[in-house]
């Protein structure tokens, strides 16, 4: 025991390590507040859908030869992520098949392209980077960590300012609408808070396995509490607790920060389970 | 209240940036302020994988700072040669064995020839040099020069 704190404390003396732990707490923070939502809105893969379109935008952004990708990808993201989720409960081409038919179509495209014009010398390395994550974390600039950190602070801020409307318009979007609500706007404003998750959460996990991170804190903490403020906040806990075991366990290992990270949140839900089926929570 | 919690969460996210901004000047000038010597500067042998692999990328990205550093590092011998000279690479791949990064070396021993005097290719090696940077052509090549195998 003594000799892994001495590992760590030798590890946190590099500044690379110290960055991916506050942003990786940054981001599966945001991820695990707008997972509940996206959860009870019946939208659990729009996360892996719209990493696919992340990549896309990545792969637009690479052909170009852009230095830095993640403005080009926020903007492609985020436009993607509203004409999936404006529309809400009144969409022409409901959930899952609009959720198909843009993922794979960007994946494809986007895989098209890099194969086409081919920016690197390693073209599987980096989409094989891309999509799962292993060290992207780990080797942010501090111009990214500047931009996560704002990013996600809006994010929370955004989250927290419109806490109760962003309620309404998950559980009743037309109760809300008839109330006074706009839900356009606050499913147009839910979208483009996912879009900007999404992109950060590609850092810390790769685009297939954001879905594990938005997903399954809002399922662990649904075990265990009923009401919507009590799932959010635990799920939010768990989110981070596990992130930041997941990176350290990573570092320490030698693993994929991605997988190590997802392998976490999975252990925390058959922990959940199995304590909320003890104390006969919610979890039936 | 909702509005002061979110400015209390602002000032708490931004905090630990602005410490560890602190932090990163010592280390900074730290480093800097030591000359070449024979003590190791940055022995990447003694770190994980995937901590190894970050921290050569973090050295690429930011190569001034560590520019006539000692370096020792571990990972699979790989060699090029090409008719004008052959390029020797110690490589550490990433966790999902598809991205790999490392240095080039070269022995402070210049009688040595390959392959007689070089371990097998693909093999794991140890290398320790001092850390440089060269440029050919309109691309920039990171290599540990004055090296030595351990």
């Amino acid at each position: 025991m003594a000799s892994i704190f001495s590992t760590l404390s030798t590890y946190f003396a590099y500044p690379f390590v110290r960055y991916a732990l506050i942003v990786g707490v940054l981001i599966s923070l945001c991820s695990s507040l707008l997972g509940v939502t996206l959860v009870l809105k019946r939208f659990s893969f729009i996360g892996d859908g719209l990493s696919h379109v992340a990549f896309g935008g990545m792969a637009i952004a690479s052909v170009f030869k852009l230095t830095n990708d993640m403005p080009l990808t926020l903007i492609v993201t985020v436009i993607c992520a509203v004409l999936l989720l404006k529309g809400g409960q009144n969409a022409k081409i409901k959930g899952d098949a609009a959720i198909a038919m843009i993922s794979v179509g960007a994946l494809a495209i986007g895989y098209l392209l890099l194969n086409i014009f081919s920016p690197s010398g390693n073209l599987s390395g980096d989409v094989c980077s891309t999509l799962f994550g292993s060290t992207s974390i780990l080797t942010l600039t501090r111009a990214e960590v500047y931009l996560c950190a704002i990013l996600s602070v809006i994010v929370v801020a955004v989250f927290i300012l419109l806490y109760n409307r962003i309620f309404a318009v998950t559980f009743d979007e037309d109760f809300a609408s008839a109330t006074g609500t706009n839900a356009n706007l606050y499913n147009l404003i839910i979208a483009i808070i996912i879009a900007v998750i999404i992109v950060l959460a590609m850092n810390l996990v790769g685009s297939l396995l954001i879905s594990a991170l938005v997903i399954f804190p809002a399922l662990s903490a649904m075990r265990l509490f009923k009401s919507f403020k009590s799932v959010t906040v635990c799920s939010a806990i768990l989110s981070v607790i596990c992130s930041l075991i997941g990176i350290i366990a990573a570092i320490i290992l030698g693993t994929p920060v991605g997988s190590t990270i997802v392998a976490a949140d999975i252990i925390a839900f058959a922990l959940c389970y199995v304590l909320g089926v003890f104390l006969g929570g919610s979890g039936k | 209240m909702k509005k002061f919690i979110a400015i209390i969460l602002a000032v708490f996210f931004i905090i630990p940036l602005v410490a560890c901004n602190g932090k990163d000047e010592e280390k900074t000038e730290d480093n800097n302020s030591s000359s070449v010597s024979d003590s190791i500067d940055y022995d990447l042998s003694k770190l994980s994988t995937t901590m190894a692999y970050s921290q050569v990328v973090e050295m690429t990205n930011n190569s001034s700072k560590y520019l006539g550093k000692r370096v020792k590092i571990t990972g699979t011998f790989i060699v090029e040669e090409t008719p004008q000279r052959n390029y020797y690479s110690c490589l550490i791949n990433d966790q999902t064995a598809c991205c790999g990064v490392g240095f080039e070396f070269v022995l402070k021993d210049t009688s040595k020839s390959y392959p007689d005097d070089y371990p097998q290719s693909n093999g794991e090696i140890t290398v320790e040099g001092i850390f440089n940077r060269y440029s050919e052509g309109e691309n920039t090549y990171y290599e540990l020069i004055d090296a030595v195998l351990l």
